[in-house]
């Protein structure tokens, strides 16, 4: 259920709800809804905002519309994305003995939970593509941040940190703990190239440093 | 026909309107910081408002046509030669074939300005990423930016920046943020902020007073450009048209949409006052400031409006 809902400025609706999956729902359906207002519906974790076209509505029409669609949602597990496996080598993992003597644990007890686990893609931002991954099972969570980001982090980056993992798609500074890097590409701006969305679901698979090299550059 | 850039400037870069529908991809909405100045220049050389324009910050680059050009400079008033010629900005002209373009500073009067629009008779060719052409790069020295050839008499549209007093420049409108609640809004309406030069099209770092603020997490949620974001140590950041897609700041205020234009012309040392205002009204001055753009554009695509120099001109309320 949506659990507030505030203006965004005045071009935009932002609700939110108590958890992701309903959060994930609702972006669907006002997707799927397609109003000739609607200019985009960006969700992140358990709130979505609605951009719409000034020219063409204001926020009191907007806002009715979408509390009734959030009264009707139709059950979140019809929303589910697609399972998107993405190969990731952990010996290109700069951080992972720190993330491994963080949790108590050995550096392949610590890959052994991140790739069984089925992550979602809870919100896409930070760089263009950046997939934020969550949750992460309980044993990898809680590693703070490095204390001074990287100055730059190479693309196909896998960094985790709190709760959640995520994949650098384009190099930048960052500073996110580093367990391994994937070889594809995840994100091609000028093409338009976008294979992940939210609400998409991840798995890691491990992979060596020889497969690494065959795939590296490959498109997901 | 192209027009090559022999110097880039501080930061030169191909505009249209950006990408609003490609927010949920992570990628900003960019495009022309201040968009009413390129729609207006667009219509000067006979364009459509969202034509493709070189955006030009503070510190112009210097360009040569391969071909004649009809062009003009709209927005903030820089210094501008051809050759050796002087050239008023806001005011349309042939560029001959093989003339250099030198496009030197922006005037230095407070409120004057940052930002100005190179407009060209049916506008820059640039391929188009997620609906828009707006370039993820700025130019480069050596580039050779694709544009049709043309001639155009001197038309003259007095620019905003000649009529409206400073003083009025430094007020930006706003709506209550997401997490007003967490704030005192007097910290943050009965002071005076200052640009600081670490400022982008990214954001506008203020200086100020710091605000007083809980120590509280949020998780990142959806933000705009107008948004203004508290930092952890009180000082505010207004997300500007490169701003990111979603953040993890508490956002104290949102600048109404009508004011969104001057944010991208407010340079480093200029000040800063906030003023409130409620949604009603926030909607009503985008739909006057609209309508206004909208008289000014059909006046343009009708008749030969100005004559640089009439002192008719002069007088007429300027847009």
């Amino acid at each position: 259920m949506m659990t507030a809902f505030v203006p965004l400025g005045d071009q935009a609706a932002l609700a939110y709800f108590a958890d992701e999956s309903t959060a994930l729902a609702f972006a669907a359906t006002v997707r799927i809804g397609a109003p000739s207002w609607l200019v985009d519906v960006v969700q992140a974790y358990t709130s979505v905002a609605v951009f719409f076209d000034l020219d063409q509505t204001h926020l009191a029409t907007v806002a009715e519309q979408l509390r009734a669609l959030a009264s009707n949602l139709a059950p979140a597990a019809n929303h589910q994305g697609p399972l998107h496996r993405i190969p990731c080598c952990y010996e290109f993992g700069p951080d992972l003995e720190r993330v491994a003597s963080h949790g108590g644990l050995s550096t392949d007890a610590v890959i052994h939970e991140h790739t069984r686990t089925v992550f979602t893609v809870y919100a896409i931002g930070f760089c263009p593509g950046f997939p934020y991954l969550g949750y992460l099972p309980e044993p990898l969570c809680g590693v703070p941040r490095l204390a001074s980001p990287r100055v730059r982090v190479e693309a196909g980056s896998v960094g985790l940190t709190g709760r959640q993992t995520g994949i650098y798609t384009e190099g930048r500074p960052g500073g996110w703990n580093l367990i391994g890097r994937t070889p594809l590409e995840l994100v091609h701006v000028s093409d338009g190239y976008f294979p992940l969305r939210t609400g998409d679901r991840v798995q890691f698979q491990r992979i060596d440093p020889a497969e690494f090299k065959k795939l590296h550059g490959q498109r997901l | 026909m192209t027009l090559r850039v022999l110097e880039t400037g501080l930061h030169t870069l191909l505009v249209d309107f950006g990408r609003p529908g490609a927010r949920s991809l992570g990628v900003p909405v960019g495009g022309a910081a201040d968009r009413m100045s390129m729609a207006l220049g667009n219509a000067l050389v006979g364009n459509s408002p969202d034509a493709v324009a070189l955006e030009i910050t503070l510190a112009g680059p210097t360009l040569q046509a391969a071909a004649d050009l009809a062009v003009v400079l709209y927005g903030a008033p820089f210094d501008l030669w051809v050759g050796d010629r002087a050239v008023q900005p806001s005011t349309t002209f042939t560029l001959q074939a093989h003339e250099v373009l030198r496009i030197g500073g922006v005037s230095a009067e407070r409120g004057s300005g940052l930002r100005g629009y190179l407009c060209v008779r049916g506008g820059f060719q640039a391929p188009r990423v997620l609906g828009s052409c707006s370039a993820l790069e700025p130019v480069v020295r050596g580039m050779e930016l694709i544009c049709s050839p043309g001639v155009i008499g001197s038309r003259y549209l007095p620019g905003r920046w000649l009529t409206e007093a400073p003083l009025d420049d430094t007020s930006l409108c706003v709506l209550v943020g997401a997490q007003a609640d967490w704030f005192e809004l007097g910290d943050l309406l009965d002071q005076t902020f200052s640009v600081r030069p670490q400022s982008n099209r990214m954001g506008l770092r203020l200086q100020g007073n710091a605000l007083r603020l809980p120590q509280r997490e949020m998780v990142s949620e959806p933000v705009c450009p107008g948004a203004v974001q508290v930092t952890r140590d009180g000082q505010c950041i207004i997300l500007g048209v490169d701003g990111q897609t979603i953040g993890g700041y508490p956002k104290i205020a949102q600048v109404m949409s009508a004011d969104l234009d001057r944010l991208g012309q407010l340079r480093p040392g200029d000040p800063v006052r906030f003023t409130p205002i409620g949604l009603e009204d926030a909607e009503a001055a985008y739909r006057e400031a609209r309508a206004d753009l909208d008289r000014w554009l059909l006046r343009l695509r009708t008749a030969e409006v100005f004559v640089r120099g009439n002192s008719a001109a002069k007088t007429t309320q300027s847009p």
